[in-house]
């Protein structure tokens, strides 16, 4: 039974936000639109420092608390349908798992299609991990995580690491991730199409985000790089699904879950009821919980 | 070189119990909200996870940590209170541990939802508890000790606490007595979080239908979009809910038809609005949805 506070959130999501989506033409409609709601979404939390840390494409800002000495690094990997930037939500949502964590969030903004298609995106959270093995932080303090388009890079990044012989992070987890790019309605993306408050899967003959992220190469949906599920999860660090009961990427995380088990990985994932699409963004009682389970996660495998 | 390395191992146990801890932490969060639909699966795991905290944690890993802050309030006169409040919480937390594994042990004779309720409130609190304990330890603790403290203070604290006392933790006691335990954590199905299950809402029928509320309206605005791109199925649609909305004779009778609305499609919608107009139009009690 969720909190009234998010069945009104998941009310005036099926409200507002679903139907806007069918109004968006064009990226930069998402992009102008996109930015002036959901960055206001929750503000970063007071006593957090934000210090620039600019990467050679892209910008990644460090959020962490004020003073904090710790070597716990968790690398966060924003959302966005591969397209959408919304800085302000991010910090703030990478500012509280690196408070809860007691850890120092660096959050990648890698750059976007459709200017920037495949592997753009996946070179810069690559660099980004590079960068912090450089600087001296030992594999073994660093976690990876990411939401929505986050999280499907986050596996991505595990996948290019281990496949170049790289020593690979603690742990990683993924908020309602997309793991499959693929073109189909199959499993929650038809069963949970009414159910999910905030997204459809009847957009994609509208604004075809992941067509954008390939440029139209639609080959490369079978890539395990971009479809994470079609992947081979041996050999990866433990992993942390969240995702709500009612999205219709349910299954993105159920099948990456399977798939990881069924290769030897040690992965979990939780379904919490009636969450929408990346709920750790809002100011909810699930939010805290979820990021409280993601700290436990994080602290036993990378303990302080 | 032997004291760094001991130094090192003793540091290292505390941190690893730490990360144990949180591993115990995440399946009580998640598995207490089973407690009330499934007491005899939650009840025998809830038991020997307390079990876990009773026998080791508060047995072992708190009082070497003690230990270690008893020397660091010795170095440090402002964290005198801190370390003391820190040492204070270890005994209210094993008082508390106690108290729930007590509880779980007479809740496996009989249990009443009262009693259940209750228990998934203390495990709740308890777990609140030890995460702001163990972020304190981390923020204020953990980073500094090794640089605070002497070789004496280091040869006194580890001659207080010898460190094979750690061999009884999860990670090497290979499910010996924590059999549960290691069959939980080699992995099972999905985890699902619930909450309560007879929230005021959900007794209301609030939630049912505030979700089928937002439904209807939404796909009602999502069809006006597409009508402005002269979609001919989207106009029946809208016009359709539309209808919908400004027919309900009663407020339960709307509560209902929303509830219909968000499980139903286009066709079955525009079947109960034709259905209603009957209703309207002749009185006879009609079945809705």
């Amino acid at each position: 039974m969720p909190s009234s506070k998010s069945a009104v959130l998941s009310t005036l999501m099926r409200m507002a936000i679903k139907p806007s989506f069918a109004a968006i033409k064009n990226v930069d409609d998402l992009r102008s639109g996109g930015v002036k709601f959901f960055d206001r979404v929750s503000p970063l939390e007071r006593g957090m420092t934000v210090e620039k840390a600019p990467l050679t494409h892209c910008e990644a800002d460090w959020v962490y608390p004020d003073k904090i000495k710790t070597d716990r690094v968790v690398l966060y990997v924003p959302g966005g349908a591969f397209v959408l930037r919304t800085p302000g939500l991010h910090r703030a949502l990478a500012g509280r798992i690196a408070k809860s964590a007691h850890a120092r969030a660096l959050v990648v903004f890698y750059r976007l299609a459709p200017e920037h298609p495949f592997p753009a995106a996946l070179e810069d959270c690559i660099e980004a991990y590079e960068r912090l093995l450089a600087d001296g932080v030992a594999p073994s303090r660093i976690i990876v995580g990411g939401d929505s388009a986050g999280g499907n890079l986050t596996l991505a990044l595990l996948f290019e690491l281990r496949d170049r012989g790289r020593p690979l992070p603690a742990g990683a987890f993924a908020l309602s991730p997309v793991t499959d790019l693929r073109p189909h309605l199959r499993g929650s993306r038809t069963t949970n199409q009414q159910a999910d408050p905030m997204l459809s899967s009847l957009y994609k003959s509208r604004l075809d985000f992941h067509g954008l992220y390939v440029a139209g190469k639609t080959k490369l949906f079978d890539d395990p790089r971009v479809s994470p599920v079609l992947g081979d999860f041996s050999g990866l660090p433990p992993m942390m699904f969240q995702v709500g009961s009612t999205e219709i990427l349910l299954d993105d995380s159920c099948l990456a879950v399977e798939q990881a088990r069924r290769a030897g990985a040690s992965a979990a994932v939780e379904v919490w009821a009636d969450m929408p699409h990346v709920w750790h963004g809002w100011n909810l009682p699930e939010s805290k919980r979820a990021i409280s389970h993601i700290s436990d996660f994080i602290r036993q495998h990378c303990p302080s | 070189m032997r004291k760094a390395q001991s130094v090192d191992r003793f540091m290292a146990e505390l941190r690893a119990d730490h990360g144990e801890y949180s591993q115990i932490l995440l399946l009580l969060s998640r598995e207490v909200d089973h407690l009330i639909e499934a007491p005899r699966r939650i009840l025998p795991l809830l038991r020997e996870a307390l079990q876990f905290v009773t026998q080791y944690l508060d047995a072992h890993h708190h009082p070497r940590e003690d230990i270690l802050y008893g020397r660091l309030a010795r170095r440090s006169k402002r964290k005198v209170r801190l370390l003391a409040s820190l040492r204070h919480e270890h005994q209210y937390a094993a008082r508390m541990s106690r108290r729930i594994f007590d509880e779980i042990d007479g809740l496996e004779q009989s249990h009443t939802t009262n009693r259940l309720t209750t228990l998934k409130d203390h495990v709740n609190r308890f777990v609140d508890l030890s995460r702001e304990h163990i972020g304190t330890e981390e923020r204020v603790m953990y980073s500094q000790v090794t640089q605070a403290l002497s070789e004496q203070d280091w040869r006194a604290i580890l001659a207080a606490a010898p460190d094979h006392a750690a061999r009884s933790s999860i990670r090497h006691d290979a499910g010996r007595s924590y059999p549960l335990l290691a069959h939980y954590f080699r992995g099972s199905g999905p985890h699902l979080l619930r909450g309560d299950s007879a929230g005021l809402m959900e007794r209301m029928g609030l939630h049912a239908a505030g979700a089928a509320y937002g439904h209807l309206v939404g796909r009602t605005l999502e069809a006006a979009i597409l009508v402005g791109r002269q979609n001919g199925e989207a106009v029946r649609l809208a016009l359709t809910s539309i209808r919908t909305l400004c027919t309900p004779r009663a407020p339960t009778a709307y509560a209902k038809a929303v509830r219909a609305a968000y499980q139903s499609d286009a066709a079955t919608i525009a079947r109960w609005v034709r259905e209603w107009k009957e209703q309207v139009q002749y009185g006879s009690p009609q079945r809705v949805g």
